[in-house]
């Protein structure tokens, strides 16, 4: 009678168990979206266009170190 | 070749493509895919920026960083002209110099200014609010913001030392305007000493110097270091005409003299001033006498210099100042090529 008990509850406790992980899971997932839409400042109008080649270029550091970068030369003229 | 951060593409503006803001086609090839691209996509003020952020570009379209007003409004005022269309050489020189300091969304947020060095600051990353080093300074170096970061006189701004930067004193609506078009930069709101150290104020300052000048003096008179002096500034065109390139000399100087202009906001009656480089032939490149009522206006300037420090040698004592007449304005320093207006500024010594 006692061992029944026992066993019942530890299957009540995994089940338990089982339902947090599941919960806290969902929980975390969701939040984690809604925190990168709230980190987003600008009400974005705008569908997204494919630029993948653009970017394979612009990022690929390879690339970018066979070509000549023009030298950063100037300084502020405030008229003078 | 500008390199693109890859955390760029996951921001909210990396996320909409390349092509969005720049056009351009996604083509494997530089040459079909650049065929079309705008690489300065908020040049237009009406553009890209303002289909999401259209209440800062409407506002920004009045601030004197985009349109110049207060650069345009000093060439009026010196020529004597009405308005610009009525000169075309006038013109000229607004379009082929003074507005080469415009700045676009794009030239604060993302690049440097391309009056400076172009470029972008990080990798395409936008920043909100702009670092002072790589867009401020660019354009405000040689003078206001060199001399606050100490890389032009003597010693930086003790605010700067501090680790403030120029936005800690200016608001945003001197950035980004109010959406009333300003004629000139003394119009807008700019900050005040008082408006941190209140204390201070005449009358209720712990500092007898503070209650002895009272309004008399503007801060810094007694708390800012030599200033940076441009003289002899002249244009000439570079080769295919496009544009007009100005050059002239400068000096470290410090001068106290009357405040040209005094007003509800400045009311002192001795300020800090700086030579502005303009000399009555200055644009003669382009047409001969183009600033007919050059003698009628000071070029020697009231200056809010940003070089602020708690002690300096005139404020060592009293002597210091009062016995120094290499602090004033003098008749000497008025040049040939000076407006004889600058004569009223002379500070009268015994």
């Amino acid at each position: 009678m006692k061992e029944k008990f026992y066993q019942k509850a530890i299957f009540g406790a995994a089940i338990l168990i089982a339902l947090s992980v599941v919960i806290l899971f969902t929980y975390q997932l969701t939040n984690k979206s809604e925190h990168i839409a709230k980190k987003l400042t600008t009400p974005v109008a705008i569908e997204p266009i494919d630029s993948s080649n653009c970017i394979a270029c612009h990022t690929s550091e390879s690339i970018i170190g066979s070509v000549i970068i023009e030298s950063d030369e100037g300084h502020g003229g405030e008229g003078g | 070749m500008y390199l693109v951060s890859k955390d760029f593409l996951e921001t909210s503006h990396g996320q909409l493509g390349c092509i969005n803001c720049h056009s351009g086609e996604n083509l494997p090839t530089q040459e079909q895919a650049h065929a079309t691209m705008n690489p300065y996509p908020s040049e237009d003020n009406d553009g890209v920026c303002a289909q999401c952020h259209v209440g800062v570009t409407e506002t920004y379209a009045s601030s004197i960083h985009y349109n110049l007003h207060g650069m345009e409004n000093g060439l009026m005022s010196f020529a004597s002209t009405d308005s610009m269309p009525d000169s075309p050489a006038h013109a000229e020189v607004f379009d082929k110099n003074c507005m080469s300091c415009h700045a676009t969304c794009g030239e604060c947020h993302v690049s440097r200014p391309s009056n400076y060095t172009g470029g972008l600051i990080n990798q395409h990353e936008f920043f909100k609010t702009p670092p002072m080093e790589e867009t401020c300074y660019g354009c405000h170096g040689a003078r206001t913001a060199g001399e606050f970061m100490g890389e032009v006189g003597f010693s930086g701004d003790v605010h700067f030392e501090l680790g403030m930067d120029c936005m800690d004193c200016h608001n945003i609506d001197n950035f980004h305007g109010t959406g009333e078009v300003g004629e000139r930069m003394w119009d807008e709101a700019l900050p005040s000493c008082l408006d941190c150290h209140e204390e201070e104020m005449s009358g209720n300052s712990q500092i007898e110097a503070h209650n002895a000048h009272g309004d008399m003096l503007s801060c810094q008179v007694c708390h800012a270091q030599a200033n940076n002096n441009c003289f002899e500034c002249h244009v000439t065109y570079n080769e295919d005409k496009s544009a007009l390139k100005s050059a002239s000399d400068s000096k470290l100087m410090f001068r106290i003299g009357l405040n040209p202009n005094p007003t509800e906001e400045r009311p002192y009656k001795y300020v800090t001033l700086r030579h502005i480089p303009t000399a009555a032939n200055s644009f003669d490149t382009v047409e001969p006498n183009m600033l007919p009522n050059f003698d009628n206006i000071n070029n020697w300037k009231y200056s809010p210099t940003h070089n602020i420090q708690r002690s300096t040698f005139q404020n060592e004592s009293c002597e210091s100042c009062h016995d120094n007449d290499k602090l004033f304005l003098r008749e000497e320093d008025i040049i040939e090529s000076d407006s004889k207006e600058n004569l009223r500024l002379i500070v009268p010594r015994p």
